[in-house]
């Protein structure tokens, strides 16, 4: 085995034994904890789905009143108890008291190995036996790895994201494994992971205004083309950092008002337009505003493009195949909300039907154009 | 260095390039000599621009400062020889001058960058002083290469005509040219106005001393002009015999009438050119000297010329600037402008026209009047150039530089700050980068400088000074942790010498911890050995609690040199053994096989 601990011993010619690190104490309110950390840094090794692995889990650790402490990562994992911002010794002594550890493969993986701690280890960029923890015995070690597509990257960066396709039911099945808790299943199917499935997206229908809860940069899609009343329209661009998507073009006088606030324009063009003059396109870049020039039918975009030579002019979403077979117990999670009236619709076509707090797969075409931001399971 | 020994004033050191530290090549000057040129072994593992600026003395500098404690330090070299000379400790504690030759405009910006660095700053042409000097800086002055006026003077009118005989010349109106064969000396435009001279003067002949097998094709470009390849003489020397003999070009490799030797005569070259008494006779079969060039940074052939009471043609740019006047015994041959492509330097074109003109105008004066002008010619020379004379001015430059307070302990390189804070508020974006330059890179520039000019670009087109700063204080932590080794002799100090084993582990938290979990069978295998771990600090505490690490220390980049660790031929090492682990796993990922191969050792 083409281990990394064999390849050093091999070098300095002598036999593997433990690391020596001391635990400096820190207070825990809980001595039942496990621990989880993520690399926020290697994109190869990030897990994205953490926060679905501890959804998943809940159940099971609230029953066992056992708490989650997150040790590694810049980013708050969502589901965790406690995420602690520690130096490395003081994470040896809350990893030396935690049930089981997991992680991607990582010094902190190796080290709850040393003390016997059992661990779940996710890979992300290479095999498994080259970095699996060996300092204690294999059947404390639980270790996951993608179905490698070709090969791992072995690189920081992996342009393929290997590490995502590892489903979190099987991180959350082998974590109560490691910690002995149930030997069934749990009930859940991943079916799709959309691939902006993480990207937070927040689009408004400007047909009356309402204040906007959001996370601090979050740009607002306004979609004047969904709906439109000017006043709520306005109100939106003055009040955050939009994007705005129209049907028709925006009157310069308009502009004028909101233009510190409009990041991009994307109009929807159609070929029978009149053209739309050179101006109108100078006033926007002399104020600060990308525009784009969107067409619905992709045979109208050669004609377009030779006519806006110098303007961006892309597709709207084509219409999508369905990425998985779903049936009756099909649901889903996105982070794209559409937002009117002060309702919130998980897409477009929750909201062209008028379904909030819904999130059941709707097998229509217009839910599918939008899969790539959806995570699709199947769960009793 | 004879002129300054004779003061019997100094201590002189001189630091060698091309040889060792103890090459018996230093025993042979009458003052205390050593080589700048380390061992291979040493320079193993540096980059390209390290191995060149090791060279120039760039490594052993450092140890001669240290070892002879000088108080003038006096470098004579390419200015790209100094890269980085001012961050070493000692550069601002003792007095440093620098005395390099410039050859150019616009000023080479490296030459430029160094100017507000260097206290003591000696350019060898006034053109140069005088670029500087309309920079704004004033402390930039000329000081020229000194020449042993000795050996070049004119002969008797009887010892002439006789040397002229030997070489089968008679009545011919010899124009000569003392170059080595390179592209910046102006061969074609020569040729062709010695082509519009020998129009007017039939007995023209021209002889151009320099190595015909190398740079310019001249026998091509002779035939390419329509000049009779008899009319233009070289310089053959025997390589068994050193004799040698004027007359045109016949090819190389000719057999020695003189000593017989077969294949030993070439034209005169790098590897065996004439001795200073032959290249005397050689001017003296001169009637006038003729130098035409592209730039140049003193261009000796010139003054030696003169030293032989010839009237020379120099073209008037460059050095040449100096040596074209009347009042030098000389005339200047005009030009036109070119730019030489990359450096986009000044590069001068010497009209052929005025080199004929110029020719003619020699040959026309009345001969007391051509007498006279080299008369003045020598004088000239020996005022401006002699030993005597440029000796006097450095004695003078090295008597008025204040007494050093300085204890030659300290580290060769200063330590950069990545810690420095910049104040809340400068009067300008320049005042910002001069004093970040200063306080964290510990280098004095000003707005002249590229550095500058840069970061003031960025800081134009948007860049934040956070940005800035965050990227001087890496290069800062960078350039700390690559001198390292340069300390690491000291620091390791004689106590444990012979019993130490270095591992170097240069990243990777998972990496340090599992090496720690080897330590321990390390120590068992070599208990009477210290064990040395190399890794950069923020993994120090991967493995700072192990028991059987005697010292951790900061990675560098220069410890990835085993011979130079371990030691080889006259130098004995650092370390006994050192450990380079990482070598199949970070430098190149070797290990994996994609996780087929198996091995036949117990490791635990």
């Amino acid at each position: 085995m083409p281990h990394l601990l064999e390849e050093y011993a091999k070098n300095l010619g002598v036999k593997i034994s433990l690391p020596v690190v001391n635990d400096h104490f820190f207070p825990l309110i809980t001595d039942n904890y496990i621990t989880i950390s993520n690399d926020d840094e290697v994109e190869s090794k990030h897990y994205p789905y953490y926060d679905i692995v501890l959804n998943l889990l809940k159940p099971f650790l609230e029953e066992e009143d056992i708490k989650v402490v997150q040790l590694g990562g810049k980013t708050k994992i969502e589901g965790v108890d406690v995420a602690l911002n520690l130096s490395f010794k003081q994470k040896s002594f809350i990893l030396s008291k935690s049930l089981s550890h997991v992680g991607s493969d990582s010094a902190l993986n190796h080290l709850a190995s040393a003390k016997q701690v059992p661990t779940v280890n996710i890979f992300g960029n290479t095999f498994p036996n080259a970095n699996r923890p060996i300092f204690s015995k294999p059947s404390l070690n639980i270790n996951i790895a993608p179905k490698w597509d070709k090969k791992p990257s072995f690189s920081n960066v992996d342009p393929r994201r290997q590490i995502s396709t590892i489903k979190p039911e099987k991180i959350a099945e082998s974590i109560l494994k490691s910690l002995k808790l149930k030997k069934i299943p749990i009930s859940f199917k991943t079916l799709h992971a959309g691939e902006k499935f993480k990207q937070k997206v927040v689009e408004v229908v400007p047909t009356s205004f309402a204040p906007l809860s959001l996370p601090e940069g979050q740009v607002v899609i306004v979609r004047a083309d969904y709906g439109f009343n000017e006043d709520a329209f306005l109100r939106f661009c003055k009040s955050y950092k939009v994007v705005v998507y129209a049907n028709q073009l925006i009157q310069p006088h308009g502009l004028k008002e909101i233009a510190h606030n409009l990041q991009t324009l994307f109009i929807f063009a159609e070929a029978s337009w009149d053209t739309i003059p050179t101006s109108y396109f100078k006033m926007l870049k002399n104020s600060n505003i990308e525009c784009v020039l969107l067409v619905r039918e992709e045979k109208d975009l050669p004609a377009l493009r030779n006519k806006y030579f110098d303007i961006p002019i892309r597709p709207y979403l084509a219409p999508k195949d369905p990425p998985c077979k779903t049936g009756e117990n099909a649901r889903f999670l996105s982070e794209k909300r559409i937002i009117e009236d002060g309702k919130e619709y998980l897409s477009y076509a929750h909201w062209e039907k008028g379904l909030d707090k819904n999130n059941e797969v709707l097998d229509t075409p217009e839910y599918w154009r939008e899969s790539d931001h959806f995570y699709i399971y199947e769960s009793d | 260095m004879r002129y300054l020994f004779d003061t019997n004033k100094y201590n002189l050191v001189e630091v060698a390039n091309g040889i060792h530290w103890d090459d018996p090549a230093t025993q042979t000057v009458p003052w205390t000599c050593r080589g700048s040129l380390p061992f291979p072994q040493e320079v193993e593992g540096l980059s390209e621009e390290e191995k060149r600026g090791a060279g120039y003395g760039n490594k052993l500098i450092d140890r001669a400062i240290k070892e002879f404690k000088p108080d003038v330090y006096i470098g004579i070299e390419d200015i790209w020889a100094f890269n980085n000379f001012h961050i070493k400790s000692w550069w601002n504690k003792i007095n440093t001058m620098v005395w390099t030759t410039l050859d150019s405009l616009p000023i080479l910006p490296q030459a430029v960058e160094y100017a507000p660095k260097i206290k003591n700053y000696y350019v060898w042409a006034s053109f140069a002083e005088k670029a500087f000097r309309e920079m704004g800086y004033n402390h930039v002055n000329t000081l020229r290469g000194s020449l042993d006026t000795s050996n070049f003077f004119r002969l008797s009118d009887k010892k002439r005509k006789n040397l002229r005989e030997s070489h089968g010349l008679g009545n011919e109106y010899l124009v000569g040219f003392v170059f080595r064969n390179q592209l910046r000396k102006s061969v074609p435009n020569l040729l062709e106005g010695f082509k519009i001279f020998k129009e007017k003067e039939p007995r023209a002949k021209l002889l151009l001393h320099t190595h015909w097998g190398e740079g310019w094709d001249i026998p091509r470009m002779l035939q390419e002009k329509s000049i009779s390849a008899a009319d233009v003489l070289t310089t053959y020397i025997c390589s068994k015999c050193s004799a040698y003999e004027v007359r045109s070009f016949s090819g190389h490799k000719q057999h020695c009438k003189r000593c017989g030797s077969q294949g030993t005569v070439n034209t005169t070259n790098t590897g065996k050119g004439v001795s200073e008494e032959q290249l005397n006779e050689i001017y003296n079969l001169m009637d006038v000297y003729c130098h035409p060039f592209t730039s140049g940074g003193q261009e000796i052939p010139i003054q030696e010329a003169k030293l032989t009471e010839l009237v020379t043609l120099v073209t008037n740019y460059s050095c040449g600037e100096d040596t074209c006047g009347e009042e030098s015994g000389g005339l200047p041959l005009e030009w036109s402008e070119y730019r030489e492509p990359g450096t986009q330097f000044i590069k001068a074109s010497t009209y052929a026209q005025s080199i004929g003109e110029q020719l003619i105008k020699v040959r026309d004066l009345e001969d007391d009047v051509r007498r006279e002008w080299g008369r003045k010619a020598r004088q000239w020379t020996i005022d401006n150039f002699s030993v005597e004379v440029i000796g006097k001015q450095l004695e003078e430059i090295i008597d008025e530089m204040p007494p050093v307070d300085y204890d030659y302990d300290g580290g060769a390189v200063i330590k950069l700050d990545s810690t420095y804070e910049p104040k809340e508020n400068y009067s300008s974006r320049g005042d910002f980068l001069i004093d970040i330059y200063k306080n964290i890179l510990k280098d004095e520039i000003d707005e002249n400088s590229q550095g500058f000019k840069h970061w003031m670009g960025e800081l134009e087109a948007g860049k934040q000074p956070a940005e800035i700063i965050n990227h001087f204080r890496q290069v800062a932590l960078e350039h700390n942790q690559k001198t390292t080794i340069l300390d690491l002799s000291e620091m390791l100090g004689d106590e444990d010498k012979g019993k130490r084993i270095a591992v170097v582990i240069p990243q990777g938290e998972t990496d340090v911890l599992l090496i720690n979990s080897l330590l321990k069978n390390l120590k068992k295998q070599y208990k009477k050995y210290n064990l040395y771990i190399f890794t950069q600090p923020q993994y120090f505490p991967y493995i700072d609690d192990n028991p059987n690490v005697h010292k951790l220390i900061p990675y560098s980049p220069s410890l990835e040199n085993p011979l130079l660790m371990e030691g080889a031929g006259d130098h004995e090492g650092l370390f006994e053994m050192v450990f380079y682990p990482h070598t199949t796993t970070q430098k190149n990922m070797s290990y994996i096989h994609n996780a087929l191969d198996k091995h036949q050792f117990s490791l635990r």
